[in-house]
């Protein structure tokens, strides 16, 4: 995945229709990919280890505001960081 | 009118030498000389240091001075008159110098050139009168010099064309034909000193066909009012193509009459006119009254009455709630009156999709970033805008109709209706589009102009939705009396198309964008109704509320 794949959606929904749009992301979590397709680009999106949700919700006035984010980091090759034992070497001070 | 600061003189004198220099340059092409030659290119250096003087002093006048309008004017017209002056003076020179080409001077005498020169000297001559007496007639006498002059280059050109052809003194005739190139050419600097004189006077900028179409309308209008007597006031500029002003005598007062003046697509203005007359037919003093209509070529012209009255839109913008209740009051009456007695039991397309699809290139112009491309997230497909439009033009086509006509106004916008306190009546105005068609069609136009006018959220947009919403629930009510079970449908259809094209004259990007969403939200609200009846679809109330 290139620094700068990016999919960007923006639309209104009201009650009933959003829920396709929530019910698509939850499919992804559950099968363990989540797909964003754009024309001819694809953003293929696989969670791994820890992912970081973070739900706010606010109150002000008459706005109301609920943001929902996810975040977490993909390693490179796709390789999940495993433990990998700890070697100690001595050096010669002379070498 | 006397001009300050010296100006006048040196107005007189640019004048004069320009009238000079046409005369010495039609002495020379009879009867070359070197010394005449000098004189003449002397001459125009004179005639640029008068011209950066008179274009100074302007300047400096319009800067340092605060001064009425109709002064600011004179000074503007003066500016222009100087600038055509000295182009005449250099096509004067080009004229000389051209000669230099022949391959013998008398060469250009066998073609006629002097009716040129006695027309551009009689324009140059008339311009000290009409500006220094402020006559129209002679302004436009100095405009007509351009048309003379075109007849006379077209007999010139011809004959030009033709002996070309036959080869021969290849080189002479096409220098022959720079020299009645540029003698023509003093025409347009004519037409342009005209149209000047006529700004000083009518404080508008009239091209001359949209003056004599003005001209020729008071005449056969009744009204018996010169045009010297009348003050021009363009009040809405330029709008689908028709110059549009408000025309009164200069007298004012009471008693003065005001008209309202529309110049250009004949069609257009032509439709306008018919419309009014059925209008009147429906509901007498509704429309206002023409007072004339002349058609020229292409273009037309029309006289209307003018309406007193502030429209609906800056009623709702600047008024308070009780006048704003009483008018809307007023509107939905009217308009329940008029769809009562015009309903034709004859099914009708509002075409809205067809209307929309083929404006949607204009939206994109302002709004490029509005392109969508083809989404999707996981297997939730997010169609493309033209995609969905397609869609639903097939859904639709032909299976949603209104299962009545009645005569709609065709355009209309908050700012298309005209409220009269005092005599407690509205009218309607810009009605060229006028037709028996779906009212759906009105309906959402008047939905989202209310919607789209400046109002960020405060008070006053709180009372705006209540505006729409009180006029949909009107809507509403209309239908279901008249048993017309698809007209929510409908409506979206005609709510989907005014969002989208609104957004090309909203140049705030968050308030456009707000307008595309809701568009496009209704867009796939009908494209989600599934297989269901139209007649079971409702419009969710809270997209016409911001």
């Amino acid at each position: 995945m290139s620094s700068d794949d990016r999919f960007k959606h923006e639309s209104l929904q009201d009650q009933e229709s959003i829920v396709s749009y929530l019910q698509a992301l939850c499919d992804g979590f559950q099968s363990g990919a989540l797909l964003f397709a754009s024309d001819n680009q694809r953003l293929v999106l696989k969670p791994q280890g820890l992912v970081a949700l973070e739900v706010e919700a606010k109150k002000k006035n008459n706005e109301i505001k609920l943001g929902i984010k996810i975040r977490w980091t993909e390693e490179p090759n796709g390789e999940e960081l495993t433990m990998k034992p700890l070697v100690i070497t001595s050096v010669d001070q002379d070498q | 009118m006397q001009l300050p600061g010296g100006l006048q003189e040196n107005f007189r004198f640019l004048v004069l030498e320009v009238c000079k220099q046409v005369e010495e340059t039609l002495a020379f092409l009879q009867a070359p000389s070197q010394r005449q030659m000098e004189r003449i290119t002397g001459r125009d250096d004179y005639i640029d240091g008068l011209k950066s003087l008179i274009e100074e002093k302007v300047y400096s006048l319009l800067m340092s001075t605060v001064m009425e309008r109709r002064q600011a004017n004179l000074l503007r017209s003066v500016n222009t008159i100087a600038t055509n002056l000295e182009r005449i003076a250099d096509f004067a020179v080009n004229v000389v110098g051209q000669m230099q080409y022949l391959t013998d001077p008398a060469f250009v005498n066998a073609y006629d050139h002097p009716p040129y020169f006695k027309e551009v000297k009689e324009g140059l001559d008339t311009i000290l009168e009409a500006f220094t007496s402020q006559d129209i007639s002679l302004a436009f006498r100095i405009c007509q010099s351009e048309f003379h002059l075109d007849d006379l280059y077209k007999g010139t050109m011809n004959r030009l064309l033709q002996e070309l052809a036959q080869g021969r003194n290849t080189g002479d005739l096409v220098t022959v034909l720079f020299i009645f190139r540029y003698l023509e050419r003093m025409g347009d600097s004519l037409l342009n000193i005209g149209e000047a004189i006529i700004f000083a006077l009518l404080g508008e900028r009239l091209k001359i066909h949209q003056y004599q179409a003005l001209r020729d309308s008071l005449a056969n209008s009744g009204m018996n009012t010169p045009i010297s007597e009348v003050e021009f006031e363009s009040i809405w500029g330029t709008r689908s193509g028709c110059r549009i002003g408000k025309v009164q005598d200069k007298a004012g007062g009471e008693s003065a009459q005001r008209v309202i003046f529309k110049e250009g697509n004949a069609n257009k203005l032509a439709s306008e006119r018919d419309n009014i007359a059925r209008w009147e037919s429906i509901m007498p003093g509704l429309a206002p009254k023409v007072f004339g209509f002349q058609r020229d070529n292409g273009s037309a012209s029309i006289l209307l009455e003018y309406l007193e009255g502030c429209t609906l839109q800056e009623l709702i913008l600047n008024s308070e709630t009780e006048y704003q209740e009483n008018a809307l009051f007023l509107v939905t009456e009217t308009l329940k009156m008029i769809w009562q007695n015009t309903r034709k039991d004859r099914a009708s397309d509002g075409n809205f999709l067809a209307q929309l699809l083929s404006r949607l290139d204009d939206v994109y112009r302002v709004h490029p970033h509005f392109k969508q491309s083809c989404q999707s997230i996981g297997d939730l497909a997010l169609a493309p805008l033209e995609e969905s439009l397609r869609q639903l033009q097939e859904k639709t086509q032909g299976r949603l109709l209104a299962p009545f006509s009645v005569f709609i106004h065709g355009d209309f916008n908050a700012n298309n209706v005209i409220y009269d306190h005092n005599q407690q009546r509205v009218h309607f105005i810009d009605l060229h589009r006028s037709a028996d068609s779906d009212y759906a069609q009105d309906i959402s136009v008047f939905l989202v102009s209310n919607f789209r006018m400046p109002v960020q959220r405060s008070v006053l947009r709180t009372r705006l939705n209540r505006v729409i919403l009180d006029f949909l629930l009107f809507a509403q009510n209309f239908a279901r009396e008249q048993g017309d079970a698809t007209f929510e449908a409908r409506l979206c259809l005609g709510l989907i198309r005014s969002f989208l094209t609104s957004t090309r004259f909203e140049l705030n990007l968050d308030f456009a964008k707000e307008m595309f969403l809701r568009s496009c939200y209704l867009l796939d609200k009908m494209n989600n109704h599934g297989g269901r009846p139209w007649e079971d679809f409702r419009l969710p109330p809270h997209v016409l509320v911001y």
